[in-house]
């Protein structure tokens, strides 16, 4: 296989994987979020909480998702040896961006 | 049905004919810039967004007249919004923030005419309506797609033959489920960069520059929304998403690229391209294609492309999976 095909499955296999996580996202909002709902009766602070939690709980899957395109990157760093800074390890960079002695 | 996809057709010769002039007129008037990956650097005219946003207006104006469809306006305004700010930056350079928050103003058609739909659409028939929530998603969408676009419009041909593959999937779902209006709305799209295709291949005669590439991602996303094509669309864009991605969280700011103090990509003497072994190089599309070995110009294209074909086999898997009812 020529390093070019490599590259082309390698990034093929990111693209997947970022889809499949989408997918799940998707699937957790369908059978864990869309169905809760205050029970029949309830005052409309409760029918609010419950809003506003459902708001955070697909915000939370969004971000998840933005997430696991850090932990791909890293993924793919690691596998063809470019030297991009893992996000875990970013801390070692100063506020202005500058690196530490 | 008809009418609507003859006006579509029109914006193929619109964007051809008005491309080729800019190609000249722009020359004529010294609006070059160097093509920084060619021997030589010649200098390509800059910017073509004008003739894509001529033909959005020509063929999306046509196909509302006939329609009355709301959305086909919307398309259009959303697209000539945010070519303004490109044209701007463009001609005078926006900063990075600021762009991104004129962008915002793209989105509002689409709210004000109401030409969405409140409800994602999700595997197996199942939707999730969020009536006051969906407003602000489309006001974050028409800037996310059209800051992709202009991320990704790094090499010659690279941004219209990924637009057009990415709007394939579109086209077959709106055949799929018969709306036609948004059908001809998606063909005048493809006809347009097919028009302005001949002069951005590689070597590129014109450049679209931000007014073409942030018009191009707004229209994206315009027909998206509109088209209740949500998921469909987000999976066409994944690579073009996960590049935007990579760029943002290794600078950590809305910066140009032509301000990146470290570059993702070296030009080698034999003007092969090289990935940077640099720590600090921000992590993009074309560093990670370039990652298994030194490429032309071309070839980095035609492997994104490669990239995208897979994207939009995925889209068409999500619209089946949308569609079908276990």
């Amino acid at each position: 296989m020529t390093a070019r095909i490599r590259t082309i499955v390698t990034i093929s296999l990111l693209v997947v994987a970022s889809w499949i996580a989408l997918l799940v996202s998707a699937f957790v909002i369908f059978e864990v979020v869309i169905p809760l709902s205050a029970p029949a009766g309830a005052s409309y602070s409760a029918i609010l909480e419950y809003g506003v939690l459902k708001a955070a709980m697909g915000g939370a899957l969004l971000l998840i998702w933005l997430y696991s395109f850090y932990v791909l990157r890293d993924s793919y760093s690691r596998i063809t040896g470019l030297d991009e800074t893992p996000s875990s390890s970013a801390s070692h960079q100063t506020p202005d961006g500058s690196r530490k002695a | 049905m008809w009418p609507e996809i003859a006006a579509s057709l029109l914006a193929f010769p619109v964007c051809y004919l008005l491309t080729w002039y800019l190609t000249r007129s722009l020359r004529k008037r010294g609006m070059v810039v160097p093509d920084a990956h060619k021997e030589g650097k010649p200098l390509v005219p800059r910017p073509g967004g004008p003739a894509i946003l001529a033909a959005i207006t020509v063929s999306g104006g046509l196909i509302y007249f006939v329609s009355g469809d709301i959305r086909a306006a919307a398309f259009v305004l959303v697209a000539l919004i945010a070519g303004a700010v490109g044209l701007v930056d463009d001609l005078r350079t926006l900063n990075g923030p600021l762009k991104v928050v004129l962008l915002f103003l793209a989105a509002v058609p689409i709210i004000v005419l109401g030409a969405y739909t409140p409800r994602i659409s999700l595997p197996f028939g199942a939707s999730l309506t969020i009536t006051i929530v969906y407003p602000f998603l489309v006001l974050l969408a028409i800037p996310i797609t059209a800051n992709t676009f202009n991320m990704i419009d790094v090499y010659n041909g690279l941004l219209t033959g990924f637009a057009a593959l990415a709007a394939v999937p579109l086209l077959i779902a709106f055949v799929v489920v018969g709306d036609w209006v948004m059908f001809s709305v998606t063909v005048a799209y493809l006809l347009l960069l097919a028009g302005f295709y001949p002069f951005h291949m590689n070597p590129s005669k014109v450049f679209p520059g931000d007014s073409g590439s942030l018009a191009l991602g707004a229209a994206f996303g315009a027909i998206v929304i509109s088209g209740s094509m949500d998921l469909v669309g987000v999976v066409a864009l994944i690579p073009a998403i996960l590049n935007s991605f990579f760029v943002l969280s290794s600078v950590r700011s809305f910066m140009e690229h032509r301000n990146m103090k470290k570059r993702p990509v070296r030009l080698r003497d034999d003007y092969l391209l090289e990935a940077s072994r640099d720590k600090d190089s921000p992590m993009t599309l074309s560093r990670m294609v370039l990652a298994g070995g030194p490429l032309s110009e071309q070839d980095v294209v035609s492997t994104i492309f490669v990239i995208e074909l897979v994207a939009v086999c995925l889209s068409l898997i999500t619209f089946i999976m949308l569609r079908w009812t276990p």
